[in-house]
């Protein structure tokens, strides 16, 4: 395998990447200085890759809704016991998480690292599904799916994206419904596994008091005959424009919430760049952070309160920029919003608000370093991204106040825009 | 690690440790007052007022902008239940010296100083009004907000029930109604009061030694007439009623929510609580615990069956989300694994994989400057404080017979249900 050292000299940080031929991506951040460690076995498989298949193969599957996460509920088991018992006997907590665009595995352990890195690096590549332990699952998947249902924040999210998206399968709930999860079997559960969990299209992320050389030893030795494998994504062919521009739906809440978005096109889709990723979060926080003025003249007018948030989601054929939030107004939102991205490209962004948001940016990237946890995520995203994590601290030093008018031209077009909302129950 | 204490004054003690594995300072202020139902509703709206201004930076905007300039200092000022006290805490967290171009460690500290001690009230002492108004609508807002997480309000109701006529029960933002009649003169007062009355505990988490900050917090304390502040009274515990008290709630909702309210006979100090933790982390804490293995992958009833004890206040909780049909199924498999407890009924290795996920959390509390001042401030009342070190010494002592007592000792007192709207019993 292939090594490479990153050095930040500015962080006092290093970061060890190795490449496989089969084309697994290791990164590890050695933290010698902290007890615990955290490790992600991660797959470039979510909620939004329902069609696909692997070169040679004849036809495209098209697959149920929420099969991505049903999988990596399913992976815990193999036919001696489950991983939860596994990483029982070494004390470690195990976790897994399923979003539009990953299925991650992970495990936080104080001592014994070596051990659990055996366990999750073994679990996940043995997987083990019968019909019964699948028929099983959909009472506890069923379940998860209810409490969603239950959550205004979720329903808010999901209706902006289905106002936005009318093909890409960004729209549909990560868990998929209690009907679609009813029709996944075993079989569809080894052809998925067999595409997506492969070498080639995983990666491995560790931060902690580790010895990166012995990781990489080890995962040379597993994956010795492993040889990558093509995966062809189904293409959506999605309009530019979006499905409506409003949605709203009635919930049991007190408090009306809103999520407002701008469909966007990637500069040279169908992924975003890093450097367009790092402009738009630092463009974010000038237009709608906590010291700009749009947020402090709502605040005054009384239309958010401190759960507003601006962000930039995006995936594989996906981008949007996106603010939620509560309010009882969120239409006078969308105004005040537009009317502030008019002026900013009439008079420029302010110098010294520029400054700011770079510095503190910086400050928390810094803080970043202090947990093995948010390490190990960010690695991750680099490993999506194709990026290395000291690539995207220089890609936000490098960034312009020029560079951020240039990319508020391309941003915020009102006729694809889409305001989604959850407001009480009348009674 | 080192940890140092030392006093600053009439009920008022610092703490420091050096911890050199991180990057940032972290230095707080907690402030314990009573916490009572009359007051606490301006300490709440209070802490969201000192957390948008300051006299120095009187508005929001100019206090993240001094934030930002310091390159991401985050400051947050809460007031938050601990135990039967209301604790106003504020805290300031920023980056090391020796990762910027320029120091920030003294303005930082001092922004912290400015928020607690010099507030933006007007000639007459009182909070200005348009502020008071802005964060009087967010406290009324963040209410009203409680709602749309229905886990968390089925677990407060649920809390509420089982500490009824404890301080413990109340809900430290109060009700609409207190939130509403509330005025920039009273919350004043109530910072007034915390800073003459409250025990105050100053903390300093930091790669390297900064005896410089007490001294600074000593002179700001010495302004006040604190001659009447003392220590929080002891938390209140009480045992389990005679009956359990069963309440049904209705809503237009899903999924519905089980909360079953325990009281637990084991409480007291560290020494005494271990049995607990190991207990409740066998009956419902990771995904080897009883309710994991055997509620939600045996009887595949939900997705989530937790227990969770709360130190000291001898309360324990189950809560799940359930299907409304399948309430009263999984309230009998949760009191099932709860007998099954108690007769001894589990191996060796189910007692050691407890004990062993417990050891790992202990000690990884050392990995974060937040957790590690939370960790002593929890403890800082008790005869022996217990490092997380030695706390895990104390879970790794737990027998079989203790946990066995400890499962004796919970008795039902709560059974609390969040039920749809069209079920009919």
């Amino acid at each position: 395998m292939k090594r490479i050292l990153h050095t930040s000299r500015t962080l006092d940080e290093r970061i060890v990447e190795g490449r496989h031929e089969s084309g697994l991506r290791v990164l590890i951040c050695p933290k010698p200085e902290l007890t615990g460690t955290y490790a992600l076995f991660g797959t470039r498989y979510g909620s939004i890759d329902t069609r696909f298949r692997r070169a040679g193969e004849p036809d495209f599957a098209d697959v149920p809704e929420g099969i991505a996460h049903f999988l990596e509920h399913k992976l815990f088991e193999s036919e001696d016991g489950d991983a939860f018992t596994r990483f029982a006997a070494t004390g470690a907590s195990a976790n897994a998480y399923t979003s539009f665009d990953r299925t991650c595995y992970l495990f936080f352990c104080s001592d014994r690292w070596e051990e659990n890195l055996d366990i999750l690096l073994d679990f996940v590549r043995h997987p083990y599904f019968t019909e019964e332990t699948v028929q099983k699952e959909q009472g506890i998947i069923g379940q998860e799916i209810r409490m969603y249902d239950d959550d205004p924040g979720w329903a808010v999210t999901f209706g902006l994206l289905q106002a936005l998206y009318a093909r890409h399968p960004v729209r549909i709930d990560i868990a998929g419904t209690v009907e679609s999860i009813a029709g996944i079997d075993a079989d569809m559960l080894y052809r998925c596994y067999r595409t997506f969990y492969n070498p080639s299209n995983m990666f491995l992320c560790v931060a902690g008091p580790v010895d990166p050389d012995r990781i990489l030893d080890k995962v040379d030795a597993l994956l010795k005959d492993e040889k990558g494998v093509t995966i062809e994504r189904g293409v959506f062919e999605e309009p530019d424009g979006v499905v409506t521009s409003s949605v709203t739906r009635q919930m049991a809440v007190a408090m009306p919430q809103f999520a407002l978005g701008y469909k966007e096109t990637p500069d040279d889709g169908p992924l975003t760049s890093l450097r367009e990723r790092v402009e738009t979060d630092v463009l974010l926080r000038i237009v709608a952070g906590r010291s700009s003025r749009l947020y402090n003249d709502l605040l005054e007018r009384g239309l958010i309160n401190d759960a507003f948030s601006a962000s930039f989601f995006t995936g594989h054929g996906y981008a949007v920029t996106l603010f939620e939030g509560e309010s009882r107004d969120p239409e006078a939102v969308a105004a005040a919003l537009e009317e502030e991205i008019g002026r900013l490209r009439r008079e420029g962004i302010d110098e010294e608000a520029f400054k700011r948001a770079k510095n503190s940016l910086y400050g928390q990237n810094v803080m970043m370093y202090n947990s093995v946890e948010r390490i190990a995520g960010a690695l991750a995203d680099c490993a999506m991204e194709g990026t290395d994590l000291f690539a995207v601290d220089e890609a936000y030093r490098a960034v312009t106040r020029r560079d951020l008018e240039e990319r508020l031209k391309g941003r915020f077009d009102p006729g694809r825009r889409a305001l989604s909302t959850v407001t009480p129950i009348k009674e | 690690m080192q940890t140092q204490t030392l006093p600053l004054g009439n009920a008022a003690e610092g703490f420091s440790l050096v911890t050199p594995a991180f990057k940032t300072t972290r230095v707080a202020v907690d402030v314990y007052l009573p916490l009572e139902k009359e007051s606490a509703p301006a300490y709440y709206l209070l802490s969201l007022l000192m957390s948008d201004g300051c006299a120095a930076y009187p508005t929001p905007r100019a206090l993240t902008e001094r934030m930002e300039a310091l390159y991401g200092a985050s400051l947050s000022v809460t007031a938050a239940k601990r135990g039967d006290s209301l604790v106003l805490a504020a805290s300031v967290v920023f980056v090391d010296d020796r990762f910027l171009p320029e120091p920030v460690f003294e303005e930082a500290v001092a922004l912290l100083r400015e928020a607690v001690f010099r507030p933006a009230l007007d000639a007459s002492g009182a909070f200005c009004e348009a502020d008071f108004r802005r964060e009087q609508r967010m406290h009324k807002e963040y209410i009203l907000g409680k709602l749309n997480d229905k886990r968390g309000y089925a677990r407060d109701r649920c809390l509420a029930l089982l500490c009824e006529g404890e301080p413990y029960g109340l809900s430290e933002t109060g009700t609409l109604e207190q939130a509403d009649a509330l005025t920039p003169a009273e919350v004043a007062d109530a910072w007034r009061r915390a800073m003459r009355e409250g025990f105050f505990r100053v903390s300093v988490l930091s790669p390297v030694e900064r005896p410089g900050v007490f001294p600074a917090f000593e002179r700001e304390l010495a302004a006040f007439d604190r001659a009447g502040a003392g220590r929080p009274a002891e938390d209140l515990v009480r045992p389990a009623r005679e009956t359990v008290r069963r309440v049904d709630e209705r809503m237009s909702v899903a999924q519905g929510k089980l909360c079953l309210g325990f009281r637990v006979g084991m409480t007291g100090g560290d020494d005494e609580t271990a049995p607990v933790m190991v207990f409740a982390d066998m009956l419902g804490g990771g995904p080897y615990s009883r309710l994991f293995l055997n509620v939600r992958e045996k009887e595949s009833l939900c997705y989530y069956c937790v227990a969770s004890a709360v130190r000291r206040k001898g309360v324990l909780m189950v809560d799940s989300g359930v299907e409304f049909a399948n309430m009263e199924r999984t309230e009998a498999a949760i009191l099932r694994e709860l007998a099954a407890m108690r007769r001894g009924d589990f191996t060796e290795e189910d007692l050691a994989a407890s004990k062993r996920a417990l050891d790992s959390a202990l000690r990884a509390v050392c990995d974060s400057q937040a957790v590690t001042d939370r960790w002593y401030a929890e403890r800082w009342f008790e005869k022996r404080r217990l490092s997380p070190a030695e706390m895990a010494e104390r879970v790794k002592a737990v027998t079989r017979e203790e946990v066995v007592r400890a499962a004796e000792s919970v008795a039902p007192d709560v059974v609390y249900r969040l039920l749809g709207k069209e079920e009919a019993e």
